[in-house]
């Protein structure tokens, strides 16, 4: 199987994508740092803002729907914690202001680490001192996303090869949550024999990190 | 001819008390080609991850005349490059040139030697024009000869390889072997491709329930029917 669902947009040729990594990184800090300490009352701010976040989704060269779709994704967990601002004083203001900031901050994240390969994004974090490990992690994470989700289409195939009823009821809900644990139990092995094969090749979790 | 690998007396249990290894003895010396064939869980994966101290069972374990313990550990895994069955285990950085890398930077090699070290194994495997693809997106073929480059950017002497071209089409076994004749370095294959020993080993040893069954030449071992039809495997058609 064939996807790279994390590097689609990565390498399309759009203004944003030429521009250096770790330039993109240390923008994108300042800006939600400014975002975060600008006050809710102060809307033309909020303006100016958007309006730059608009420009750089402009030039990011990001489909419309795939943001939309990856914002929508997160917006309930947004919701949670700003509805807790609706019961206190000027509590529309703190809601909508504390929604206002969280999306425009989701906005700049997916435009920047969309228009970026991962690669690029982690090389840019090394240079720019971020902690090994972390970086590590945040590789393997990456590398073995593409498999993961295989194994999972995987299993999930096989599954519905098998299955006969067209119900989804309890026993439906088992068979996933198998399937689930099937995969985690195959992750966890996996991760015990990549380990392996990274203390073959000389890794000394004592020097690395 | 220098001994490289001297094994006593081996055995080892996994922490379940299956039992993997009962009295191991073996000895490969410089420039083999030995093959270590077997049925399926006689043993064969355990004892190769024994070789560079992945594994520590009881017994005397002595490679390049160092015992494998913890004060070797560096030294033995410089010379002796493993190779996993499965190149997902073995490929595990974003990119074909961040895992060729990967040896080499632990080695504590200077930037620029890492990146030669890196550029020459990922020439000798045929592989420099993919250095930045993603290795998940290679060909198994592809990421099996990446895999070897992993341990070859290390320099090692002595090749120790898991089920080299298991699963592999026709091309990407030949291609595979081809790429093995042109070693010079010593190597340890544990296989099913009888025929590949057949073109490739010095000797053969077999293995089986965790012991060395017996070892010899290639062409004497791989003919006695009996043998080894009663150790699951069998003749391979090129000596019938």
């Amino acid at each position: 199987m064939h996807h790279a669902f994390i590097d689609v947009y990565a390498g399309r040729g759009a203004p944003l994508n030429k521009v250096n990594a770790r330039r993109k990184i240390v923008l994108l800090a300042g800006f939600l740092f400014l975002l975060v300490i600008s006050p809710l009352r102060a809307w033309w701010l909020f303006l100016f803002y958007g309006l730059i976040t608009a420009v750089l989704f402009y030039l990011s060269g990001l489909p419309f729907v795939f943001l939309l779709k990856r914002v929508a994704e997160m917006l309930p967990f947004v919701f949670i914690i700003a509805l807790s601002g609706l019961f206190r004083k000027d509590g529309l203001t703190l809601f909508l202001g504390c929604t206002l900031k969280a999306v425009l901050a989701l906005v700049l994240l997916l435009v920047i680490s969309g228009s970026t390969k991962f690669s690029e994004l982690l090389e840019a974090l090394g240079q720019l001192k971020a902690p090994r490990l972390f970086i590590r992690l945040l590789a393997f994470m990456y590398r073995y996303s593409f498999l993961l989700e295989d194994q999972f289409l995987r299993a999930q195939r096989a599954y519905a090869l098998r299955r006969l009823s067209r119900k989804r009821g309890l026993s439906h809900a088992r068979v996933l949550g198998n399937i689930v644990g099937l995969v985690f139990i195959r992750t966890y092995e996996r991760a015990e024999r990549v380990y392996l094969a990274m203390c073959a090749r000389g890794y000394d979790d004592a020097k690395n990190n | 001819m220098r001994k490289i690998i001297e094994i006593k007396g081996l055995d080892f249990s996994y922490p379940d008390g299956t039992p993997a290894l009962a009295g191991i003895n073996l000895e490969v010396f410089e420039g083999e080609s030995v093959a270590i064939i077997g049925p399926n869980g006689a043993g064969k994966s355990t004892l190769l991850l024994h070789l560079n101290g992945l594994l520590s069972g009881n017994g005397a374990l002595k490679v390049f005349a160092r015992p494998v313990n913890k004060d070797n550990l560096r030294f033995i895994r410089q010379k002796v490059g493993l190779v996993f069955q499965d190149p997902q285990d073995q490929l595990f950085m974003p990119t074909a040139y961040e895992d060729v890398a990967f040896g080499p930077q632990n080695l504590g090699m200077e930037e620029n030697e890492v990146k030669e070290a890196a550029e020459c194994a990922l020439k000798t495997v045929g592989l420099l024009a993919k250095a930045h693809h993603l290795s998940y997106h290679l060909s198994l073929g592809e990421q099996k000869r990446l895999a070897i480059a992993t341990v070859l950017s290390m320099s090692p002497e002595v090749l120790v390889l898991d089920e080299p071209n298991s699963n592999l089409d026709p091309g990407s076994r030949r291609q595979l072997i081809n790429l093995l004749k042109v070693f010079n370095l010593t190597k340890i294959i544990a296989t099913h491709d009888l025929e590949m020993v057949l073109e490739l080993c010095s000797r053969v040893i077999l293995l089986d329930e965790g012991r060395v069954v017996t070892e010899g030449p290639p062409r004497e071992i791989l003919s006695d029917k009996e043998l080894l039809e009663s150790h699951s495997l069998e003749i391979p058609l090129s000596l019938r």
